[in-house]
Parts: C-alpha cells; structure tokens; sequence
C-alpha cells in the first residue's frame, strides 16, 4: 500500500476513533506523561500497520487491535517494574458483600474503574475496556480472539467486580 | 443484554473522561520510529554486550602487550561472541507491519512465548560477560606475580554472583510466563 493511501486510512482512523483511542491508553497506564507516550506509540503502529491493512477486517476492528496490542506490549514491558497484573477471577475471589450507597460520584467512580482496569491482565483489560466503550460479544471476539461465551462469562463478572468496587468505596465516602 | 444502573454510571462516566490536553502530532509520530530502539529489552541486551566488550577492552589493554594467546583469543572471542549476539537480537526483533493487527489472544500469547524465550536464552545474552570473567581469572592466575589473583577475586566474584543471581531471576520469570501461557491454552478451549 503506498504512503498516500496509508496516510488516509490513518487520518480517518484517527478522526473516528482518536477519542476511543485516549480513553484506551487512559486504561493502560495511569501516569499522564507516560500515557501521552503510549498514545504517541498507539498511533505511530497504527500508522506503521496501514501499510499491511488489506481488509481482512473492518477498518474499526483493525483499529483497536493495534491499539489494544500496542498496549499490551507496553505493559508487558512495563510488568517487569510494575506490581504483578491480576485476573478477573482472582479479584471476584477477594469480593465482600457491601451495602448500595444512596448516590454516585462520576468522578470518583472513573477513578474506581481505572483502578480496577490498571491491575487487570492485557486480554481482560481489552474485553473490560471494548465493553465499556459499548461493543458487543461479537466486536469484541473479532478484537481479542475469544469465543462470544467465553466473552459473555467475562462481562457477567466484570459488571460484578465494578459495581461491587464502586458500591464498596462510595459506601466509606 | 439489560443494564445494571450502576452499570450505565460506571459507563457514563468511562466515556465522559476529560479530553486530553495535548493533541496528537502526527509529524511527530513519524519521528518516533527512532524511539522504537530504546525499548528495555534492547538497552538491556547491549549493556549486557557492552560490559563484555568493555572488560575484555580492559583485560587486553592490560595484557595484550605480553603477547600471551590466552589474552589475545579470549578477547577475540569475547568481541565475536558479543557482536554474533548482537547482531542475533537485531534480526529477532524486526517486526512486519501488521504484527499489531492480530487478535487480542494471538498477540499476548506471541508476546509472551517472545519474552519467554527471551528470558530462557540469558545465557546467550551473558555469555560474553561470562567468558571475559572466565578470561581474566585464568589470566591472571598464570602471572608469576604473587598477589595479583587475590587482588582480583573479590570483584570477579562479585561479578560472578551478580551473573548467577541475574540468571536464576530471569528462569524464574520464565517459568512464571509459562505459566501463563500454559492458561492462555486453558482460556482458549
């Protein structure tokens, strides 16, 4: 594919999904600068891949495949400096029973959500992530590679970990 | 799929983050391909080379003028074996395009199974360093200089156990990366 092509698929990739793009590198590393490179590298790859983009997928599911993937070597690379990453079974095992607060804080509960995310394995991060953003089961199969079952059973527990999350620290707010 | 409503805040609020400030460069981002030389791994992997280098570089300065073969091959090989393994790890790390583009599960398995090896193949990676340590011990135990060994040992074996201990803690990230791979497998079925 010659450079001119590439830099429009570029160009309209980042015009339609830039914003998601953000809020994605937001769930892979919680330092504002180092987020800023994680974006800047999110997008040099995406770039860099036009140049193989042969539409064996939509152009969005091409899009955050880079995107997630670049993510996922950064904090593999990052892992080794950083505490050791959980899965969501492992948090679901240490859930205790809390009781629903009268109201909800926007702020504070992205904050609660980034938490949650930022201790996360790549792949789960990638399904939580694809979810909140409002993809469904079959999106984010064609994202991650995992079957719609498999994806339903993670969503299932996702919902229970962050309501439990949110419910839990706005209840000792 | 009916939503929770603490589900649809938690939502809400994940989509209506603040912006970020900054936009991105795309001129910039051109530029940051040089960037990608200066991964961990890589400065890793050329300290690693580099100390090598640097310690046959000194066992020669300091030696070589006596002509001993031992000094002279050892170096030889020491700079061989360093740059072979450079040159190993330039090719291993060329990436095609589309190698983002894979799903989600391809990918951090490849990333994973990459690491692993990685970290399997340490002696790869150290053994320039090892050789030189080598070198220079059998070096200086021939001198007739009374001394001059016991001089040395502490900071070869210092040096020695910093290998060591650098060894057993990369086999055991590996094992700890095999084991994720091996529940990658589970996840799949």
């Amino acid at each position: 594919m010659g450079r001119g092509a590439r830099n429009e698929l570029y160009t309209r990739a980042a015009a339609e999904w830039g914003r998601m793009l953000d809020r994605l590198a937001a769930g892979y590393e919680s330092d504002p600068d180092k987020r800023r490179d994680l974006r800047q590298e999110i997008h040099l790859q995406l770039w860099r891949s036009f140049e193989a983009f042969d539409g064996r997928c939509s152009l969005k599911t091409w899009t955050l495949r880079v995107a997630h993937n670049t993510a996922a070597s950064y904090v593999i690379r990052e892992q080794r400096v950083n505490a050791k990453l959980v899965s969501f079974e492992e948090i679901e095992r240490t859930l205790e029973s809390v009781d629903q607060p009268r109201d909800i804080d926007r702020e504070r509960t992205l904050r609660d959500v980034q938490q949650v995310i930022l201790k996360l394995k790549p792949l789960d991060r990638q399904i939580i992530i694809s979810y909140l953003e409002g993809l469904d089961a079959a999106a984010i199969g064609d994202i991650t590679g995992l079957t719609p079952a498999n994806i339903g059973m993670k969503i299932h527990r996702i919902k229970k970990i962050l309501a439990h999350r949110i419910r839990k620290e706005q209840s000792h707010a | 799929m009916r939503e929770h409503p603490d589900f649809a805040e938690v939502r809400a609020a994940w989509l209506n983050q603040a912006e970020e400030e900054i936009p991105v460069d795309a001129e910039n981002i051109y530029r940051l391909r040089t960037w990608e030389l200066f991964s961990t791994t890589r400065s890793e992997v050329i300290s690693s080379a580099g100390a090598a280098l640097f310690f046959a570089g000194v066992v020669a300065w300091r030696f070589a003028p006596e002509r001993d073969r031992l000094v002279q091959f050892g170096c030889a090989a020491v700079m061989v074996w360093a740059a072979v393994t450079v040159f190993r790890f330039r090719a291993s790390i060329r990436r095609s395009p589309d190698f983002f583009a894979r799903t989600g599960l391809d990918h951090y398995r490849t990333e994973l199974l990459r690491r692993r090896d990685h970290l399997r193949s340490v002696w790869i990676w150290h053994g320039p360093l090892w050789l030189a340590i080598i070198l220079s011990t059998a070096t200086l135990a021939r001198r007739i200089v009374p001394g001059r060994l016991w001089d040395a040992l502490p900071v070869l074996l210092l040096l020695a156990g910093w290998a060591a201990v650098g060894v057993r803690r990369r086999l055991r990230q590996a094992a700890e990366l095999q084991q994720e791979i091996d529940e990658l497998a589970v996840r799949e079925q």
